[in-house]
C-alpha cells in the first residue's frame, strides 16, 4: 500500500499533505495552480496568491501597459512563482504559436497553457486547433498544458500531440458550475500518462475536492478565487480541498451500493424484545 | 528636408514619430521599457532582445510590444 506523503516527513513543517506534482521537467509543490484573471487589484491578488500557496500562477499576454504589466510582473518574481503565460484570446494554431513564442521570449521561458477558444460567447476550446498548437509549439521545445474540453479521447491525442499536462475543463469559463461530466474526468485522469489539471468551471472548494478525488493530479483556478466575495479565505479553501482530495482519492473510498450496510455487527444481539 | 530626418512607426496601434535611423532599442528607451519581462515583434516577427540594437526601423513599420496582463 502506499504510503502517506504526509507520514514521512513529519520532522518539517509539511505545507503540502501530497507529494509534489511533475510537469515536464518542472516540480511544483503545490497542486493549486492560480489564475490571476479577474483579480481586483494586485494587492488582494497577492494576499490570496499566498494564501493559496500556490507555486504557478497563468498570466495573459497583451499589449505592454505600464500600469499593469510592471506591478505584476514585479510582484510575481518576488512571490517566486512560476509564471504560466496562456495564450487566451487566441483563435487559431498560428496565433498560439506566435503567443507562446513572444512569452518565452519576454519571461525566459518554455512553459506555455495553450488555449485556443472557438468563439467568445461558450469560451469552449476549438479541439482541431488546440491540437495543432500543442504539436508544434512541443515539437519546438515547449511545456505545453493543454486546455481541453472533457473528452477521454481528444485529451489521449492532445498527450500524443506532445502535451506535458493536459487540462480538461469542469465546465466554461467563469461559469462556476463544478464538473458537469465527473465521469469523463475520471476517464480522462485514469488513462492519462501526463498529468491531469481540472482547468476551468470550479466554483467552490468542493469541486476542487471532487476533482482531486476523480483522480486529477492538480486544479487550476481563476474566477473562483478572484471573483469570490472574499478572495483569500476562498484561496485556502481551494488549498485544504486539494490535500483532502488528494487524501481522500488514495484512501480508497468505499464503493456506492444501493443498499444499506450495517457497520455495527449484528452477531450477539442482547435480547430486548 | 526636416520630414526625411523622421519616421513613422506604429506602435502597438499608435503612431510615433522617431529619429531617422532608430532601432528598436531606441523604441524601448523612448517607451522606458523594463529590463525584463516584455517582448517585441516587428512585422509580426519576433524580434530577440539581443537584436533590438541592430534592428533599424523604417517608416510604415508596425511594432507589438507585448507584456503579461491578468489572465486565467
Amino acid at each position: 500500500m502506499e504510503q502517506l506523503w504526509c507520514d514521512q516527513d513529519k520532522e518539517t513543517l509539511v505545507l503540502h499533505r501530497y507529494p509534489p506534482l511533475k510537469v515536464g521537467k518542472y516540480e511544483l509543490e503545490s497542486r493549486l495552480i492560480t489564475g490571476t484573471g479577474a483579480m481586483t487589484s494586485l494587492a488582494i491578488l497577492r494576499e490570496s496568491l499566498v494564501a493559496s500557496q500556490t507555486s504557478m500562477t497563468t498570466v495573459a499576454m497583451r499589449r505592454f501597459d505600464p500600469s499593469v504589466s510592471v506591478g505584476l510582473f514585479e510582484m510575481l518574481k518576488e512571490l517566486n512563482l512560476f509564471i504560466l503565460p496562456n495564450t487566451a484570446g487566441c483563435y487559431s494554431a498560428s496565433e498560439a504559436v506566435t503567443t507562446a513564442r513572444l512569452a518565452a521570449e519576454a519571461l525566459e521561458t518554455d512553459l506555455v497553457k495553450v488555449e485556443v477558444i472557438a468563439d467568445d460567447t461558450t469560451l469552449l476550446p476549438d479541439p482541431i486547433e488546440t491540437e495543432k498548437a500543442t504539436a508544434e509549439l512541443a515539437s519546438l521545445g515547449f511545456t505545453v498544458l493543454a486546455y481541453i474540453s472533457d473528452d477521454p479521447i481528444l485529451a489521449r491525442r492532445i498527450e500524443q500531440a506532445g502535451a506535458s499536462a493536459v487540462m480538461p475543463l469542469g465546465s466554461p469559463i467563469g461559469s462556476g458550475l463544478g464538473i458537469l461530466n465527473p465521469y469523463n474526468i475520471e476517464t480522462i485522469a485514469a488513462n492519462a500518462g501526463v498529468p491531469v489539471i481540472l482547468d476551468a468551471g470550479i466554483g467552490t472548494a468542493s469541486d476542487a475536492a471532487q476533482a482531486m478525488e476523480l483522480g486529477c493530479s492538480a486544479v487550476l483556478v481563476a474566477s473562483c478565487v478572484n471573483r469570490a466575495e472574499n478572495p483569500t479565505s476562498m484561496a485556502l479553501a481551494l488549498a485544504l480541498a486539494i490535500e483532502a482530495g488528494y487524501l481522500a482519492h488514495h484512501a480508497g473510498r468505499i464503493p456506492k451500493r444501493s443498499y444499506a450496510l450495517a457497520s455495527s455487527a449484528g452477531e450477539n444481539m442482547a435480547i430486548l424484545a | 528636408m526636416a520630414a526625411e530626418q523622421k519616421i513613422t512607426v506604429s506602435v502597438n496601434g499608435t503612431e510615433m514619430v522617431l529619429e531617422s535611423g532608430s532601432h528598436l532599442g531606441i523604441l524601448a528607451n523612448a517607451l522606458r521599457l523594463p529590463e525584463k519581462g516584455v517582448a517585441i515583434a516587428l512585422e509580426r516577427e519576433i524580434v530577440p532582445k539581443a537584436l533590438w540594437e541592430s534592428t533599424k526601423l523604417l517608416s510604415g513599420q508596425h511594432v507589438e510590444v507585448v507584456s503579461i496582463a491578468a489572465g486565467g
